[in-house]
């Protein structure tokens, strides 16, 4: 999590080199042959890879999130619970799934946000490529601005997107109970 | 009956469930830690080791030869300073300024139900995508004749620093009790005093942990850095390693070498706030 985001493309570029990344030599271990899977080069592939860089370097701060949710969950329902004789199952979906809501609201806003701006990863992991396989909003932005110098559109590329940043954080925050940000 | 069914789960099942959970656990914490491991082995590989395959899992024959290479490098040096100075500067400008918004914030009824509206405001920015701010940012900068200087980063920064140092802060302040400054008031301090001699000393952890999450955020800070420098007065370290991974693909060893020297401040960092992380990295969204 605190880790620089382009850390994280050098080491998971490092991995998917199809010549001598690590990836393919784990496959090879297991008699697979590695020669066409080039990761992150592949249209069809790259997407997947770029997605995994970020579960990995994400799951520890939705770990944390729920992890905090979870110790704030109070004892007696529990209680409650193992008299009535409900087992681990029913414990599970009927106590902690509907206590730990607001907690896992809370990872998926934050997550949503991250992700629609998403920029640093992709930056390094592909550019946007192969041809447009891994372009989000985001680089599409960048190259406009950057590479095209049409600040114009980039700019209206901006305000959408913002709006749309905007309608989905209400929609989450209305599902939020009032104070559950505070 | 349901005594009888848990003893019989004590003997076989719960032995082999076990096994599985601590199979699975396992798995994760490789998939989570590999990479980390598989980075500083690389940047401590040979070349010839680096581009083998089958990969080199572990190896004795270690060098230090690419952190030799990026130390006595004058422009990784150059680059980390820019760094340094862009994170030091904006964490130090956005808590000065930060840590008194955020204290009338907590402190002082606005009319109109303005704290409320302000509060919304400032959280929002952390929903705000950073990429829609980069034309008007880059013009503003080009006008204003700044960029590519370390003042256009530490400007930058601070835009989103600010409203972090405020609401972490505002966290802080609510939870301090108001009867302590009130006893200062009546014994004749004023609030500005107040504040600089009751209150301050008493968030100061909570400070320290702002500013270190400031840092981390500033130190990490890619896409700003790209677009607002270009040579060595003002490259930093982020940007740096991107240019240089996606134009030579070639230099690992020097590469990871440069990754890990780049993470491992901020690993300390983390470790000095551990007890506030997911605040922190939440936006203060979760106290736990």
């Amino acid at each position: 999590m605190i880790l620089p985001p382009v850390v994280a493309g050098v080491t998971w570029r490092l991995i998917y080199n199809p010549n001598f990344g690590v990836l393919n030599g784990i496959l090879r271990l297991f008699g697979l042959d590695t020669r066409r899977w080039t990761w992150l080069a592949d249209p069809s592939l790259a997407l997947p890879a770029v997605i995994l860089v970020d579960v990995w370097e994400w799951t520890p701060f939705v770990f944390l999130i729920l992890l905090a949710g979870l110790q704030a969950i109070p004892q007696e329902p529990y209680e409650a619970a193992r008299i009535d004789g409900a087992n681990a199952w029913q414990t599970f979906f009927h106590i902690t799934l509907p206590l730990l809501i607001p907690a896992i609201l809370v990872a998926l806003l934050l997550r949503t946000m991250d992700l629609l701006r998403i920029f640093d990863q992709i930056f390094i992991l592909t550019q946007g490529g192969p041809g447009f396989a891994t372009e989000t909003v985001s680089l599409y932005i960048y190259k406009t601005a950057f590479r095209f110098y049409d600040f114009g559109y980039a700019a209206v590329l901006s305000i959408v997107l913002l709006a749309v940043t905007m309608v989905l954080c209400r929609l989450y925050l209305r599902f939020l109970k009032p104070n559950a940000l505070e | 009956m349901r005594e009888l069914k848990g003893q019989y789960d004590s003997s076989f099942v719960t032995r082999y469930s076990s096994f599985l959970k601590y199979a699975l656990l396992m798995l994760f914490a490789v998939f989570f830690l590999f990479p980390m491991y598989w980075l500083v082995l690389t940047s401590l590989k040979t070349q010839a080791d680096q581009f083998s395959m089958p990969p080199v899992w572990w190896t004795k024959r270690l060098t230090l030869d690419y952190y030799r290479a990026i130390i006595f490098d004058s422009s990784f040096e150059t680059l980390a300073f820019n760094s340094a100075l862009a994170c030091g500067g904006s964490a130090l400008l956005s808590l000065v300024a930060g840590t008194m918004g955020a204290y009338s914030l907590s402190r002082f009824r606005l009319p109109f139900r303005l704290n409320h509206h302000l509060s919304l405001w400032i959280l929002s920015t952390r929903m705000f995508p950073p990429i829609v701010s980069i034309v008007p940012l880059f013009l503003i900068m080009r006008a204003l004749d700044l960029l590519d200087t370390r003042l256009a980063l530490v400007l930058a920064y601070s835009v989103f620093n600010l409203p972090f140092v405020v609401w972490m802060m505002k966290g802080f302040f609510d939870e301090l009790p108001r009867e302590l400054e009130e006893s200062a008031l009546m014994d004749g301090d004023t609030h500005l005093g107040a504040f600089l001699r009751i209150v301050l000393p008493l968030v100061a952890p909570g400070i320290a942990a702002t500013a270190i999450f400031c840092m981390i955020v500033s130190w990490n800070e890619f896409l700003f850095a790209l677009i607002l420098t270009q040579t060595d007065s003002a490259l930093t370290l982020p940007v740096g390693i991107a240019n240089q991974v996606t134009q030579y693909e070639i230099r690992w060893g020097v590469m990871s070498a440069a990754g890990v020297v780049a993470m491992t401040p901020m690993f300390i960092f983390a470790l000095m706030v551990q007890r506030y992380l997911v605040r922190g990295l939440s936006f203060g969204a979760v106290k736990g």
